[in-house]
């Protein structure tokens, strides 16, 4: 996978390249910190009712951010998969413009 | 969350708006203890970190999803697959921004019921009682240093106080008035420097004690008792208690604390009601079942026992000394004339000196023995020093700027089954409270405290919910109705010498 942020590439690639992917890899290192902190927040010895209906909301919501993760991770293939399809696109039509400069070169030295 | 998953379990009260605690302080009873609040607010910080990270991952994902809107003419069947990925963790319930807000709304929730408990106590002004206590029991033990000490420390205050006034006169600054300068007094310490020395000035060496005031209290019944010797005026007489005629009424029960109160309030003369005289309301369930609401007011005269009310300074003197008084004998009383049974449940109510008795009550044997006391509610009394059986709920409430909460010089104990509630007028959406702030007589005032009583339970913190859940037991529900009686106490009229020397 390409791993570069935007605008990273190397001379004369397509600096989208991989841009969709590298992004979502930081909102999952982002989510996961997230999930570090309500983990965290669990850490409380208070016993009472009141209590017991924060932790319910507490894993409700570490919950949510799980399966928004999980909805990232899968997100992330397709986005890779995308990325891969447009710099497969843009080498191809790299190289059906050079095949042209290159056609014209010849045909007009010819 | 996923739509159609099952309904978010209530945070409450911490969930409650910050503004409808402010300026509420709860100490005891089933909420969060002190040392976990600590805990609470790193809780409340992890929360909001973490609801910071989810708002960056969803900053993420939508550069993610500009992105590949910038390429969809390159690729369209994979850039639709890819929004169609992304759509649920941008836009929707289940989206990262959602997630973020819940969890700061969870933070939010936190920091308010850490907040609401946060200022409970402080281990430094626990230091101070004892060190004040400490000083003032050895200044007891002489008299004349005590009375020296007592005199610099009173001109010193009179000097600095002068210096501060012309200083603010000078800059064109409001001077303070005297009603502004007692309430910020620091009454509790007041309290226990004047305790620690009475019970000092005692016979023989008094060690310091952590809570002076009832000691002290019980020096001045004693000496009230060895005056009543040569002043027959100042000795304990025969009560006669007496159901008020044409008082009984009918209507609907109380529903909550503000309504006990404001049944408090009726007793009084200004309210309506007579001297000396105490409420009891038997309330009738559907399912047949009675229970007992007791309303009982506070001071109403200045007298040392030679009055016929019994709600005066010599009931407040014997029953913070702990001593057999006519306030809690009035209240027995007018219960057995009532018609209480054994095992109905009864709440007591009072104001001031009432909540002491109140109190005084609860913490009697022979009254628990006979009685079911279900939750007791005080509003403005000094009642810290009094001990009541850990199973019965209580709730005090007290304002800040109300000095006679504070006459036992110590804050009431912050136990799993006592709540305290305490109040500062100053910061309330009610103008009549932040007027009432500025003096210690309305900070005291029944009407004070019965808008108090609404507004802690507007804020529905933990532990006062705990209270209302009892104190709901004996108020009942719909359908309850209350029968209103009122019983007035009067002491037997003096006889004078003469009088008994010749009856005719």
């Amino acid at each position: 996978m390409t791993c570069e942020p935007a605008g990273w590439g190397w001379p004369g690639a397509p600096w989208l390249a991989g841009a969709a992917a590298s992004s979502l890899e930081q909102a999952d290192e982002a989510v996961a910190t997230a999930l570090r902190a309500l983990i965290a927040a669990d850490d409380v010895a208070w016993v009472s009712p009141a209590a017991a209906r924060y932790r319910a909301v507490l894993a409700e919501g570490t919950d949510e951010v799980r399966l928004a993760r999980a909805r990232l991770g899968a997100a992330l293939a397709v986005a890779t998969r995308h990325d891969a399809a447009v710099e497969l696109a843009r080498a191809a039509r790299g190289r059906d413009l050079a095949g042209r400069v290159l056609g014209g070169l010849l045909g007009g030295t010819g | 969350m996923s739509e159609g998953s099952p309904p978010r379990p209530e945070v409450r009260p911490e969930a409650g708006p910050e503004a409808t605690t402010a300026g509420i302080t709860i100490r005891g009873g089933t909420g969060p203890a002190y040392a976990d609040l600590d805990a609470l607010r790193g809780a409340a910080r992890a929360l909001l970190e973490a609801a910071e990270r989810l708002d960056d991952a969803a900053a993420q994902v939508a550069a993610a999803e500009r992105t590949v809107r910038a390429s969809e003419g390159e690729s369209p069947a994979t850039a639709r697959a890819t929004h169609g990925a992304l759509a649920p963790v941008l836009h929707g319930p289940a989206s990262l921004r959602a997630s973020a807000e819940r969890t700061r709304d969870l933070a939010r929730a936190l920091r308010a019921a850490a907040a609401l408990y946060g200022e409970a106590e402080d281990r430094a002004e626990e230091v101070v009682r004892i060190l004040l206590a400490t000083g003032a029991a050895s200044l007891g033990d002489r008299p004349a240093m005590a009375a020296l000490g007592v005199l610099v420390a009173a001109h010193y205050a009179l000097v600095t106080s002068t210096y501060d006034v012309g200083w603010r006169a000078l800059r064109g600054e409001r001077v303070p008035t005297l009603s502004e300068l007692a309430v910020a007094l620091p009454a509790e310490d007041l309290m226990i420097f004047l305790g620690s020395i009475g019970r000092g000035l005692a016979p023989g060496r008094q060690n310091a004690s952590p809570n002076p005031v009832p000691g002290a209290a019980g020096l001045v019944v004693a000496g009230v008792g060895g005056a009543s010797v040569l002043v027959p005026a100042l000795r304990r007489r025969p009560l006669r208690v007496t159901a008020r005629l044409g008082s009984t009424t009918r209507g609907p029960a109380p529903a909550g604390a503000a309504d006990v109160l404001s049944a408090v309030g009726a007793l009084y003369p200004e309210g309506g009601g007579a001297l000396g005289t105490v409420g009891v309301q038997r309330l009738e369930r559907p399912d047949g079942s009675r229970a007992w609401v007791v309303a009982i007011p506070g001071t109403q005269t200045g007298g040392l026992g030679w009055g016929a009310n019994p709600m005066d300074m010599a009931t407040n003197l014997r029953v913070m000394a702990g001593a057999a008084d006519d306030g809690t004998e009035l209240v027995a009383r007018a219960l057995a004339q009532a018609g209480v049974r054994r095992g109905e449940p009864i709440l007591l109510a009072g104001h001031s000196q009432g909540g002491m008795v109140a109190m005084a009550l609860a913490g009697s044997a022979s009254f628990a023995a006979r009685y079911d006391v279900a939750a007791v509610l005080t509003a403005g009394s000094p009642v810290a020093g009094q001990v009541v059986p850990p199973t019965t709920p209580v709730l005090h409430l007290e304002h800040r700027q109300d000095l006679v909460p504070a006459l036992d010089g110590r804050p009431s104990p912050a136990l799993s089954n006592r709540t305290t509630a305490v109040r500062d007028l100053r910061v309330s959406a009610d103008p009549g409270d932040r007027i009432a702030a500025r003096a210690p007589g309305s900070a005291h005032k029944l009407d004070t405290y019965v808008r108090t009583a609404r507004v802690v339970s507007a804020a529905g913190a933990e532990s006062v919910r705990a209270w209302e859940a009892a104190a709901g037991q004996v108020l009942g529900g719909t359908g309850t109705s209350a029968v209103r009686m009122e019983f007035t106490g009067t002491r037997a009229p003096l006889i004078s010498s003469d009088s008994r020397r010749s009856p005719r």
